[in-house]
């Protein structure tokens, strides 16, 4: 049986390379000027994303918020994880620190300049979480907690989520701010600020899953 | 047509697919399954950026010294959407294994639907 699904794969294999492939053949009509047109911003992606597929991208806000629900309430009636070692060695510490530093620049430079330069909310929320993971694994997982708890984390990403929501849902029904001068860092209405809010979210999340694996799970 | 423009590159893309969908129907351990779904997805996304660049390779940012076609951009913002899904998904995958993990010493699918029948 087993060797009856490879052959048809095989042979569903050489179907797709050997017939050619339909393509539309679209007149030429350059996609990425009318875009940039109507969104304000150079970056036809982020214009896409955060103008022609908006309805689209809350709903992926919005999973990403319940998967990370979910991801807690599966851990919740979990034992903690009782011995977590860290790494403290000093080389390891200084690097980590480093590329943590680094990495959050690169983050906040992703966030507001996503319009204009390759980037976007997405990235730059992933590389403040990964300077958030490289601080996590060099210093106490209490010492994390109390940040977290102290700078009210969780609540700071439900909010840029709600903003997010109540943002976009104003764009579509079709109210938009003043696009300004095109390639200028204050240009193209919402999309810097729902870019920025995207970020805040991606970064507050992956922290959130960070300190949870940590907490149960340990570092390895 | 065969090794025509963008064949062997879309031959690759297939076979990462293929790999990773044998890997979810024929592996009995959950943890490849994971595995493989990320192979698969990772081909999937490698195709949309394949075909994003049938019409040419410049990014999609406009520039005025820009030589060559832009690169289609709805693949690629299409295709964005779905990075960020798998990436939470697989988190939410990996939590649920860990909890089967708990209570079944292997993580065979056999081994788990023989320990749940009643």
């Amino acid at each position: 049986m087993k060797w009856l699904y490879i052959a048809a794969g095989i042979a569903l294999y050489i179907k797709f390379l050997v017939m050619p492939n339909l393509a539309v053949d679209v007149p030429d009509l350059s996609i990425v000027e009318v875009i940039v047109q109507n969104s304000g911003v150079p970056n036809a992606v982020s214009g896409i994303i955060f103008r022609n597929r908006l309805y689209d991208t809350i709903f992926e806000v919005i999973v990403f918020t319940i998967a990370i629900q979910g991801a807690h309430f599966l851990l919740a009636n979990e034992q903690p994880f009782c011995t977590i070692y860290q790494f403290t060695d000093q080389p390891s510490v200084v690097l980590a620190r480093l590329g943590a530093t680094i990495a959050a620049i690169v983050g906040v430079e992703l966030a507001i300049r996503g319009h204009l330069s390759p980037g976007g909310g997405f990235a730059a929320g992933v590389a403040g979480g990964t300077a958030i993971g490289l601080v996590a694994i060099t210093s106490s997982s209490q010492w994390m907690e109390s940040i977290y708890q102290r700078w009210q984390a969780a609540t700071w990403e439900k909010i840029s989520v709600l903003v997010f929501i109540v943002l976009a849902a104003i764009t579509l029904l079709g109210i938009e701010l003043p696009h300004g001068e095109l390639g200028t860092l204050f240009s193209g209405g919402v999309v810097p600020l729902l870019n920025i809010l995207v970020a805040i979210k991606v970064a507050l999340g992956s922290w959130a899953v960070i300190l949870l694996f940590i907490r149960y799970r340990g570092l390895l | 047509m065969l090794l025509g423009k963008g064949t062997v590159l879309e031959a690759c893309v297939f076979a990462t697919v293929l790999c990773g969908f044998f890997g979810i129907i024929l592996k009995r351990n959950l943890m490849m399954k994971i595995i493989s779904m990320d192979v698969m997805s990772t081909g999937v996304i490698a195709y949309y950026v394949l075909i994003a660049s049938r019409g040419g390779l410049v990014t999609p940012i406009l520039a005025n010294n820009q030589n060559g076609n832009y690169a289609d951009p709805v693949p690629q913002a299409v295709i964005l959407t779905a990075i960020v899904i798998g990436f939470s998904i697989q988190a939410l995958m990996l939590v649920g294994v860990m909890k089967l993990a708990h209570d079944n010493p292997t993580l065979e699918t056999s081994e788990i639907e023989q320990n749940n029948t009643p």
